[in-house]
């Protein structure tokens, strides 16, 4: 009795490590400046850079492969529809335009919140306001999370993109053609910061201290797929993320922090800056709240309005806060984190 | 008050005022914190100390600054190459190796002459039972570049300028001639700087012409190596002289992927029709139009990239009037008549990664001296192609992460073709049928490694010079090594 009960869990310890994939592939929707295989502002990213995923998976052989896609959003949407990747990092437009077509996705994790917009101008721009610049000349990268934000922005100023002359400029491109004086503006996210730092441009608006529901908003996803037929390992990645999330909430480590994710190139007086004024644990919080799904469903309809998907797409089942539920009770995080409504204040 | 009164109220005073046991606990704690305070401040302080920068490190870094700024003139004026506009300089060379079980002799006419993978044609020396060579089936160098950028909404100007190295023909050893093949400028009138608007581009120059997929095709479309044989046959494949309209409408973004589809793509040219490098030789200008319909589906949909394509020359050429075998012309016969020069095309396209195909027809329909006069010529060809990718080369997403090292993600690529050449519809068994079965390996950015296997049976009429109505058999492999810059 006692040897067949040895082979039946012998048998399910081999069936149960057969059943294990080789390998988790992990892709992030941004790269380091100058190309370099670092990422900022998530607890992701800071869990990459420390080793920590690589190490919660080493005990099982389980290798963890890191992407880090130039084409952000657009280019981890199309490795995923061509079975590339099973876990993912990136922002709240490309996720939903890559659900309307069709991808399998679930959301895991807030992994990013409240990432903040920036409208900048030559040095030498008379603007004092996002009015001033009506009818004049706007370079956005459009199709990334950033529309949405700006738009959300525009109307908060009673303006729409109609009253601009606006153009679709990637990042790098829109500076160029802005130093060139060839566009009056341009809007961006950190990137656009840190070029302030550098010189020849000047914030004339950002989102700091601003309404939360401006903001941007990116997340942890994986495939619906890999999800169903390894909760286990889903639920392992996202004790580590929150673990990693609580660490980065504590206030006695935000230089600690900062310094960590200077090695994505930016200077440490980029995030000091993009981040004064804000705790670091509404940003940094892994929590699925009522304000992120409303975030999410305000994106969906707004995407639609503006024509960047053709069909209305549900976010109903898209998000799962059971792994992030389940990570916090375990680790005894009830309290850290606030949980926000729907119009981004605090619920309790 | 006495001197001894006061000294014992003092020191009662001194006895009420003294601190409990456990008060002094609490001090002696609070000293220890403010000692540990204090030497973490002084730490601090020989740290700052230590990392402030002092005159010393200022006049360092500007001195590097200065060194650097000769040192980067110096090399741009001697070591780098300067030109008045941005440039990008590309090129490319494939070298192979090729076998055939038919041996290449220069006569020929026995029907010996196998030459399927085109090495023979490319270097027609004088041999003699020849049955494998080394080769080097081309090079080229290209130059493109901005004329003028537009920032704002890119109406750019843009030049391209093609040199293409081949061998060249006769007993003569090692002659090659860089030959210019491109030499175009391209401008944009619509706005470019937006994926989701329509796209309008005027080419003036020399340039290949925009006729079915073969002739303007990427190894991503044709992994064969050689080029199907209507290509050289029907001249669609050669550059022209003109100026053709490239654009689309109908466009349906996928922000999701960043993937742009037109549901109409046009193409419509004047041309020389004269081949490249010379002035024309007649005074029509010859039309090349193109229409491809591409379904308007968002990156997911398994329609996407299906795409139906129709193309049509209409040209006049000059045609030689028909002579003996002395090389007089025939009685009655003018020198040179002016004859019809047409090319239809039709062609599907699906390439659905990881799955590919693709297949073209294409009717030429040429006058041809005959006798006195001319007579119309009419030939076929059918090409189909089907190849599966196993490895990620072909998304873009993938050619572009972030990396240290020379990364490139790898692929493997079978395919087969079957190719049909008819030169002329009204002489049955007159054809030439190529199977093809292959596989490409990509292993770096701008290299392949192919192998090609050929099966050629080329069947010729009871009336033809040398005929073989069952077809003279050619198995041949190649193996090339494409590579760029």
């Amino acid at each position: 009795m006692i040897r067949l009960l040895l082979l039946i869990l012998l048998v399910q310890a081999l069936a149960g490590a057969a059943d294990r994939p080789a390998e988790i592939r992990i892709g992030f929707a941004t790269i380091g400046l100058q190309g370099q295989q670092r990422a900022a502002l998530s607890p992701i990213s800071t869990a990459h850079q420390l080793g920590l995923v690589d190490k919660a998976f080493a005990a099982d052989g389980i290798r963890i492969s890191w992407t880090f896609f130039k084409g952000a959003g657009p280019a981890v949407n199309e490795a995923i529809a061509n079975g590339q990747l099973d876990v993912a990092w990136q922002g709240d437009l490309p996720a939903i335009v890559g659900r309307a077509g069709g991808l399998r996705t679930k959301i895991v994790a807030a992994c990013g919140l409240r990432g903040n917009s920036y409208l900048v101008v030559p040095v030498a721009s008379p603007a004092k306001s996002i009015t001033d610049l009506v009818g004049k000349r706007i370079g956005m990268f459009k199709g990334t999370n950033l529309q949405l934000s700006v738009g959300k922005i525009l109307a908060a100023n009673h303006l729409t993109e109609r009253d601009f002359r606006s153009i679709n400029l990637d990042t790098s491109s829109g500076l160029a053609a802005m130093l060139a004086g060839e566009i009056d503006g341009l809007w961006g996210g950190l990137e656009l910061h840190h070029l302030t730092n550098v010189g020849g441009v000047r914030i004339l608006y950002d989102t700091r201290g601003a309404d939360p529901v401006l903001t941007r908003q990116t997340h942890l996803l994986v495939t619906a797929d890999f999800a169903s037929a390894h909760p286990d390992l889903v639920q392992r990645l996202v004790d580590v993320v929150v673990r990693q999330a609580a660490w980065e909430s504590d206030e006695s480590h935000r230089e600690e922090l900062f310094r960590l994710w200077t090695e994505s190139g930016f200077p440490i007086i980029t995030f000091v800056s993009d981040f004064a004024g804000t705790a670091l644990r509404d940003r940094q919080s892994p929590l699925i709240d009522p304000f992120l799904i409303n975030q999410y469903r305000q994106s969906a309809a707004t995407a639609l309005a503006q024509k960047l998907i053709r069909t209305p797409v549900s976010i109903d089942g898209w998000f799962d806060p059971t792994y992030v539920e389940r990570a916090v009770r375990e680790q005894g995080l009830e309290k850290l984190w606030t949980t926000y409504g729907e119009d981004g204040k605090p619920v309790r | 008050m006495s001197r001894s009164t006061s000294i014992l109220s003092l020191a009662l005073l001194a006895i009420a005022a003294a601190p409990a046991a456990d008060d002094i606990a609490t001090l002696e704690q609070r000293i220890q914190v403010l000692e540990k305070s204090q030497k973490d401040l002084l730490d601090r302080i020989r740290s700052l100390l230590d990392s402030q920068v002092v005159q010393e490190d200022v006049q360092g870094v500007t001195n590097s600054l200065e060194s650097f700024k000769y040192q980067y003139q110096r090399d741009r004026e001697t070591k780098s190459p300067v030109s008045v506009r941005g440039i990008t300089i590309t090129g490319g060379l494939a070298a192979r190796y090729a076998a055939t079980n038919r041996s290449k002799t220069s006569a020929g006419a026995d029907g010996k002459g196998g030459n399927a993978n085109g090495t023979a044609s490319a270097n027609p020396a004088i041999v003699n039972g020849r049955n494998n060579t080394f080769d080097v089936a081309g090079a080229f160098v290209n130059f493109s570049g901005s004329l003028y950028r537009d920032y704002a909404e890119g109406r750019n100007l843009t030049f391209n300028l093609r040199f293409d190295g081949t061998p060249q023909t006769g007993a003569a050893i090692g002659n090659s001639f860089a030959n210019l093949t491109n030499a175009n400028v391209v401008y944009s009138p619509l706005p470019t700087t937006s994926q989701d608007i329509d796209r309008l581009t005027i080419t003036l120059g020399q340039q290949t012409l925009p006729f079915g997929l073969e002739a303007n095709t990427t190894e991503e479309l044709r992994p064969v190596i050689n080029s199907a044989q209507f290509v050289g046959a029907t001249g669609v494949g050669r550059r022209e002289i003109g100026l053709v309209f490239r654009g689309d409408f109908g466009i349906t973004y996928d922000y999701g992927y960043n993937y742009r589809s037109s549901l109409i793509s046009y193409n419509f040219g004047l041309v020389n029709g004269n081949g490249p490098n010379r002035a024309d030789d007649n005074d029509y200008k010859d039309i090349i139009a193109r229409v491809d319909v591409k379904l308007p589906t968002e990156y997911n949909s398994w329609l996407r990239e299906l795409r139906l394509g129709v193309s049509y020359y209409h040209g006049r050429q000059v045609i030689a009037g028909a002579t003996n075998a002395a090389g007089a012309l025939l009685p009655g016969a003018s020198t040179y008549y002016e004859g019809a020069r047409k090319r239809y095309g039709l062609d599907l396209y699906y390439n659905h990664f990881p799955f590919g195909f693709t297949y073209e027809f294409v009717r030429s329909v040429d006058d041809v001296a005959a006798g006195s006069s001319t007579t119309e010529r009419r030939g076929n060809s059918h090409t189909a192609t089907l190849f599966y990718s196993f490895g990620s080369q072909f998304l873009a997403s993938q050619r572009n992460v972030g990396a240290f090292d020379d990364y490139w993600p790898k692929t493997w690529q079978p395919f087969v073709r079957f190719d049909r050449w008819d030169p002329d519809i009204k002489i049955s068994g007159n054809h030439t049928d190529i199977y093809t079965v292959g596989l490409n390996a990509f292993f770096a950015e701008t290299t392949k490694a192919q192998l090609n296997l050929t099966h050629k049976r080329e069947k010729l009429p009871s009336g033809a010079a040398r005929p073989n109505t069952a077809g003279f058999i050619t198995n041949e492999i190649i193996a090339q090594l494409q590579y760029g810059f």
